[in-house]
């Protein structure tokens, strides 16, 4: 409950205050949000498979975003910068459309 | 939220989804779902930030690369489209210059064609001109006096001359017939009037200077006055 809570109100202080990204972060940001869903995704799986563990959903969570993060990093240091981040979005929606399908046939079988 | 609406399944015995989720929202919360709560805050924290970067401006969040490429392809675009509009002004004005001078050989050609008309006599013209009037009761005078007259007209630069009415022109003949002068089909009958149109002082002097028509019809014996006048009608030739 206090997570969903804490969500809600990352989004809203978001909107609210508006703050400014720095320029040289900007391009890693959307793959740092993607990257964080699909952990978030994956520890609802875990969630309704009874193995949620507090730990391995921080060390996904972050590990998700900066291993994301770095292959951009590497990608616009090697001059594939766009196409990498394109590959690091496929993938990551790969797997959130798998752990969506999973939690979908816990709570609906089907 | 509420456990209530789980599904009827064959397997009620197990625990369902809708329960587990129950169950994780009403526990209270531990030390790990604290931490849990302040990653999801940085998720929606970090989602907003993007949703609102990307609905202000594509390009701020655009990597330099993409800008360089997207910088490049405007560059190319706007010297394609420069040369574009040089070529397009260049085809106005070849236009512009060739319609001026089709005008110009236009308006040149009209005014070729009125003269023509003019010199043919097929138009009536009026302005201002002069009219001789010769007074040969006796039949004195020959073709050879009004054709003098005639003569001198042009000399003094006529744009046109009728004698009693008839448009003298390049083809019109004045001869001696029996009947008298003959202009053209037309037999003349005294008083003559021949009538000019031309610069009036040039055409009078041309007839009255010494020695000039005017002179020789009178030592002919014939009397001849000029008059002249604003304005002059002559019909065009029949």
């Amino acid at each position: 409950m206090i997570a969903l809570l804490a969500l809600v109100v990352g989004v809203v202080l978001g909107l609210l205050l508006q703050p400014t990204i720095p320029a040289g972060l900007q391009p890693y940001l959307p793959i740092a949000v993607v990257a964080a869903l699909d952990a978030v995704f994956g520890a609802s799986r875990a969630v309704l498979e009874g193995i949620f563990n507090d730990r391995v959903f921080v060390i996904s969570f972050i590990g998700n975003v900066l291993v994301a993060a770095l292959v951009v990093f590497l990608g616009d240091q090697l001059g594939v910068g766009a196409q990498l981040s394109t590959g690091v979005v496929v993938v990551f929606s790969i797997r959130i459309f798998a752990n969506a399908a999973a939690i979908r046939r816990h709570l609906f079988h089907a | 939220m509420s456990t209530a609406d789980a599904p009827d399944s064959p397997d009620a015995p197990d625990v369902t989804g809708w329960a587990i989720i129950g169950a994780a929202l009403t526990r209270r919360p531990s030390r790990g779902q604290w931490i849990v709560a302040v990653l999801l805050f940085g998720l929606g924290f970090g989602v907003a930030i993007q949703v609102r970067t990307t609905q202000q401006d594509a390009l701020s969040a655009a990597r330099t690369s993409d800008l360089v490429r997207i910088l490049d392809d405007l560059s190319a675009q706007r010297e394609r489209l420069t040369s574009e509009a040089a070529q397009l002004q260049a085809t106005i004005s070849e236009l512009e210059t060739s319609a001026d001078q089709a005008q110009v050989a236009r308006d040149a050609s009209k005014e070729q064609v009125q003269n023509l008309r003019i010199l043919a006599g097929v138009v009536p013209v009026a302005g201002p001109g002069i009219t001789l009037t010769i007074a040969d009761p006796d039949g004195v005078l020959d073709a050879g006096d009004v054709l003098d007259a005639v003569q001198e007209l042009r000399d003094a630069g006529a744009e046109a001359i009728a004698v009693d009415d008839g448009r003298v022109v390049a083809t019109t003949a004045i001869v001696d017939t029996a009947d008298g002068i003959a202009v053209g089909e037309t037999v003349l009958m005294s008083p003559i009037e021949i009538k000019a149109i031309g610069e009036p002082n040039t055409l009078a002097a041309g007839l009255s200077f010494p020695g000039g028509v005017l002179e020789s019809v009178r030592d002919a014996g014939a009397d001849g006055l000029v008059v002249e006048r604003e304005v002059v009608a002559i019909a065009a030739i029949d």
